[in-house]
This record gives C-alpha cells, structure tokens and sequence, in this order.
C-alpha cells in the first residue's frame, strides 16, 4: 500500500474557526487516534484534499504534516454537504503502523457483463466489506468474480478469498450479491388500492 | 397510492421545511438516484407517476427504490364553505423533502438508461433534481 502526503494547518478548535478555514478554500479537520493526545484541530487545502480523494486516496495510507509533526494517518469519516457532495469535514485516524485496524474495504465486481448477458440482474446487498489487519496490508479493494454464477445463484462472504494478513469481519453466511431472474412487466408491483383513510392508532388505557 | 397504514393522529400541522436534508442523502442500495435540490412536499400521486414513469421505461430488468414516503396528511376544507367550524377533512398525503433527499434508487441497468428513467421521472415531480451515481457520492472513508 502506498503512502500519500497532505500537509495540514494547525487551528483553534471551534466553528468560527472552521467556516473561517472554509472561506479561505481550507477544510476543517481533526486528527486523533494513536501517539496523538486528545484530538487536535486542523485544516487541509481544499483543492489538495480533492486530489487526493479524485486518486483514491482516501483509502490510503496518508502521511499528514502538521507543523514539524508527521503523523500516519488514515480517514476515518468525510462530511459532504448534502447538496454539492463537496468535503466539509474531515476525520483523520492516527494509525500505528504495529497495530491492527478494523477497516472497510470496497468490493469490485468482475463478470457482470456475462451475467447480464445471460439476462440476469446483478443484485448487491454489500458494497462494502469489513476487515482487520495491519496499515501495511490494507488492500484497495476485494475481488469478486461471478462469471461462472447461474441465475438464482448469489456469493456471500464465505466464498471470498482474503489477502495475507487480512481477516474478514462479516458473518461468512451474509450474502453479497445475488443473481436474479428480470422481472416482467406484469410481476413488477403495481400500485395497490388501498382504503380512503387509515386506522387510528389506540392509546393503550392504563392499567390500574 | 402509497399511505401509512396506521396513523397516530388523523390530522397534523403543517411544519416548516428548512435546511437540508441531513438524513437519506446518500445512495444506500441502488446505483444511480435522484437527488432532490430543493425543499417541497411531494404527493403520493406524484411519487407513483414517477414510480410508473421510470419502471415502464426500463420495462424488464432492472430494481426500482422509492425512498421517500408519503406519511404526512393534507386536509382541505370543502368548497364554499364557512371558516370555522374545525379543520377540514384529510384529502391526500405528501412527503416532506428537503434539498438533497434522494428520492429514488435504481440498479441493475446501464447508466444510460438509469439517466433517461430519472429524467422521465423528474418531470412529475415539483422540485429540481439531480442524477447522481453511488461512485461520485459514496464517503469514501474507514473505520479506525
């Protein structure tokens, strides 16, 4: 896994100060986690932090500067706002490099294009896949092949081959994806007639 | 039409819709949504004309996600009648949307025709949309 370096600003704590960051193209942010005390307040070029995200990094390892300070970071959770999708916030996780880590890894589908060949519907139920492992180790993405998957077919966790040094979290019973069978037009559900009003709900009465 | 089953209260009060929509912002099953840019009530008709608009357009194939739910109740009073009197009765249900809502979810087709299913759909409803895709949206984060 490669590291990436972003250098940060440091910053009083509060929202003055974040939306003052925000006016001046910065985002606020916050590190903490491992060999950092408390959390401690900072802000990243808006426009750095972009690129970064626009490469994938994200879900890298990320060697943040914060004055003569470098920490080994990771993000732990981005704020967008609700209409642009642009970063508002961001949590960046102190790792130890010796430690595991609980992460979430994304999963990449090969072979849809056969199934939908073959006129099934790629139903996902998991996009993403939890794991634990060392920094070191945190792999990109998981494979998932469903080429050779029949319709009423599905994968579930259990049929995921992990990397060295990568333990799968979820349940091996819980089902990624499932192969469907295309509706037609006529199962799809129609609009159901129901009645003009609905029911009242009852106030329970109290029990003496 | 879609309406809840059972209810608390038959009739409700209006309520401001203010600020954006802090929860059902992301695209949770599908691949593709429509994302709503501005505040409004959306009817229970109006969700089922978009409903019947995007899945005839993608005919067989394909999974639809209606996102919102029309819970609230609109009452009217009747024509030429007096104020007062009480409120009037229950006439139809809406769903409170605020900007950035997605409205609905669909996967299982090419983008496309997810595009074009959207934007039929988007034209029976009251408010501006966008078509947004789960790769664009998604928080790319981890846990620590």
């Amino acid at each position: 896994m490669e590291t990436i370096m972003l250098k940060a600003e440091a910053r009083e704590a509060g929202k003055g100060e974040a939306h003052r960051a925000r006016h001046e193209g910065m985002v606020p942010a916050v590190v903490y986690g491992h060999g950092v005390k408390g959390a401690k307040a900072v802000s990243v070029a808006g426009k750095e932090l972009l690129r970064l995200m626009q490469t994938g990094g994200a879900r890298h390892l990320v060697e943040l500067t914060v004055g003569s300070k470098k920490h080994r970071v990771m993000i732990k959770e981005i704020q967008r706002d609700a209409v642009k999708g642009q970063p508002i916030h961001v949590d960046f996780y102190a790792v130890s490099l010796k430690e595991k880590l609980h992460a979430t890894v994304p999963l990449v589908v090969h072979g849809a294009e056969a199934v939908s060949k073959a006129g099934g519907i790629v139903e996902h139920q998991l996009h993403e896949i939890e794991v634990e492992c060392l920094p070191a180790d945190l792999p990109d993405a998981l494979e998932v092949n469903i080429a050779g998957i029949g319709l009423g077919g599905h994968v579930s966790v259990g049929d995921l081959t992990a990397p060295k040094g990568v333990k799968i979290l979820n349940d091996a019973s819980e089902v990624i994806l499932s192969i469907d069978r295309p509706r037609s037009e006529a199962e799809a559900p129609a609009a159901a007639e129901t009645k003009a009003e609905p029911d009242l709900v009852k106030p329970k009465k109290e029990e003496e | 039409m879609l309406m809840p089953k059972r209810v608390k209260h038959r009739r409700i009060q209006k309520g401001r819709m203010r600020g954006y929509a802090y929860r059902g912002n992301a695209i949770t099953f599908g691949e593709f949504g429509l994302q709503s840019l501005e505040p409004a009530w959306i009817t229970d008709r109006q969700i089922e004309a978009a409903r019947v608009a995007m899945t005839r357009y993608i005919k067989r194939g394909g999974k639809v996600w209606i996102k919102i739910f029309p819970d609230k109740p609109i009452t009217k009073k009747p024509a030429e009648t007096r104020m007062g009197s009480g409120k009037g009765a229950p006439e139809y249900w809406v769903a409170v949307v605020r900007p950035g809502r997605v409205l609905f979810e669909i996967a299982g087709v090419p983008e496309d025709v997810a595009r074009e299913a959207m934007r039929l759909a988007a034209h029976k409803l009251p408010v501006k949309t966008k078509f947004v895709s789960r790769e664009e949206m998604e928080g790319e984060a981890h846990e620590g």
